[in-house]
């Protein structure tokens, strides 16, 4: 597999679709880990982001031959496939929170037991992250896409430019405006989880 | 550094504000509304930093499960060679370019017919005028061969261009049931069930052509007949009258 680290990815694919796994998966590997986190981060579903990587890499298979090299990066052409899917996704609302398994809930058990002071840093951790998720996703699909790219898949704003298919600039102006939104509708939880910590846990009336 | 150099470094690069330059750090130190500027960011950056440390990690089964996938459809290259046969766009191509030449062809087709069969509309008179035609008023109008609708009246009139009045025609109304008595069937079409109405033509023939064979010595008479007269033109039946 060590040979392919010189192929390009249209080479990986036109492999692929030959039928020669190793170059399948090379390409699997290289690609999937940007496309799951793009779906898991836009649609805030494991399940979902699961499906959605696996659908781009059959639709890869089946469609591959369309690709034509002078139209993008074969990284670009998936993540477009992944773009519409996630699309398809998030105008069916078709998300699913899995429950918790018993692992977890004994882990939680366990942890009220022997770090009593963890539990209400977990609390606040696990609230922000959904808060922030939340924010996120209420933010039109154009500023959200470019806070996941960038910020949370960590693409320079180049790669984010040529999966968007837009200017660089354009990237950069969405992004800071993304920002300025994020930071607007972030506030009121902010200001509320600053009351909890300052509050500790003598400040629970429960 | 002026607060709007501060602004523009945030907006062109998506740096933490532990990562402004020395100059920028003393000028948010400084400036209020641009700490404040500082500070909303660096929460968003710490939000979003949280977020993705906290991202969860593929299960094993769905690497497993694209495997396989992988491995089903690389197994069956004719099953997909079948199905992306009709996505090919030269297909579509072709298939659409025989159906215009179907269409095409179908309309010249029917526009050939509808010419052709207004023409021969054209050239067919109705059978009451068919029969009026025959009248052996004008001795051309008789002349057989003429035309293959005529035939049968034009045979059934007599030759006689030195005395046209000897001869008389007339349409009667369409016939009834108990009228069709007496009728000798002239053609194929059997009886008088031919489809369509019929006109009873009153018609003098000569004897002779008629096949009756006058006494020698009688001068030659003339024979009363009634003419069924199809829709078409066509004589279907006869009857002697006189």
């Amino acid at each position: 597999m060590d040979s392919y680290e010189t192929w390009s990815d249209a080479e990986l694919l036109k492999a692929a679709l030959a039928g020669e796994e190793d170059a399948f998966v090379f390409l699997y590997e290289k690609l999937k880990g940007g496309i799951f986190r793009y779906a898991f981060y836009m649609t805030n579903s494991l399940g979902a982001a699961e499906e959605v990587t696996q659908d781009v890499f059959m639709t890869l298979l089946r469609d591959g031959k369309n690709y034509r090299k002078g139209r993008g990066d074969v990284a670009g052409f998936a993540f477009g496939i992944a773009r519409n899917l996630v699309r398809r996704l998030r105008r069916r609302e078709y998300v699913y929170h899995p429950l918790p398994d018993d692992d977890a809930i004994h882990r939680l058990a366990a942890s009220l037991v022997t770090e009593p002071e963890a539990l209400q840093r977990n609390l606040i951790r696990n609230e922000t992250l959904e808060n922030v998720r939340m924010t996120i996703r209420s933010l039109p699909v154009r500023y959200a896409q470019v806070i996941v790219l960038c910020d949370l898949c960590e693409f320079s704003y180049a790669e984010a430019a040529s999966r968007l298919e837009c200017a660089v600039g354009t990237v950069r102006s969405r992004l800071n405006r993304a920002h300025a939104l994020l930071a607007k509708k972030l506030r009121p939880f902010n200001s509320a989880k600053a009351g909890m910590q300052a509050a500790g846990t003598e400040g629970c009336v429960i | 550094m002026t607060c709007q150099q501060l602004r523009w470094y945030f907006d062109q690069l998506n740096h933490d504000v532990h990562e402004l330059p020395a100059e920028a750090m003393r000028h948010v130190s400084h400036c209020a509304s641009c700490r404040g500027l500082a500070d909303k960011r660096k929460e968003v950056l710490a939000s979003l930093r949280l977020l993705r440390e906290s991202a969860p990690t593929m299960t094993a089964s769905l690497d497993a499960a694209v495997l396989a996938s992988y491995r089903q459809r690389m197994a069956i290259p004719q099953l997909i060679s079948t199905g992306s046969r009709w996505k090919r766009p030269g297909i579509w191509r072709l298939a659409a370019a025989a159906a215009v030449a179907v269409v095409i062809l179908a309309a010249a087709a029917l526009v050939r017919r509808t010419a052709s069969s207004g023409k021969s509309h054209a050239q067919q008179p109705p059978a009451t005028e068919i029969a009026r035609t025959s009248v052996p008023e004008s001795p051309k109008a008789a002349q057989p061969g003429e035309h293959s609708n005529r035939r049968n009246v034009a045979k059934a009139t007599p030759r006689r261009p030195n005395d046209p009045d000897a001869y008389s025609l007339r349409v009667t109304p369409p016939i009834r049931q108990d009228d069709s008595q007496g009728f000798r069937s002239l053609m194929y079409c059997d009886e008088l069930s031919c489809e369509g109405g019929m006109d009873v033509v009153r018609v003098e023939l000569p004897a002779l052509p008629a096949g009756f064979l006058p006494a020698p010595n009688m001068p030659i008479r003339s024979v009363s007949a009634d003419v069924l007269v199809g829709a078409d033109g066509f004589a279907r039946g006869i009857r002697i009258v006189h």
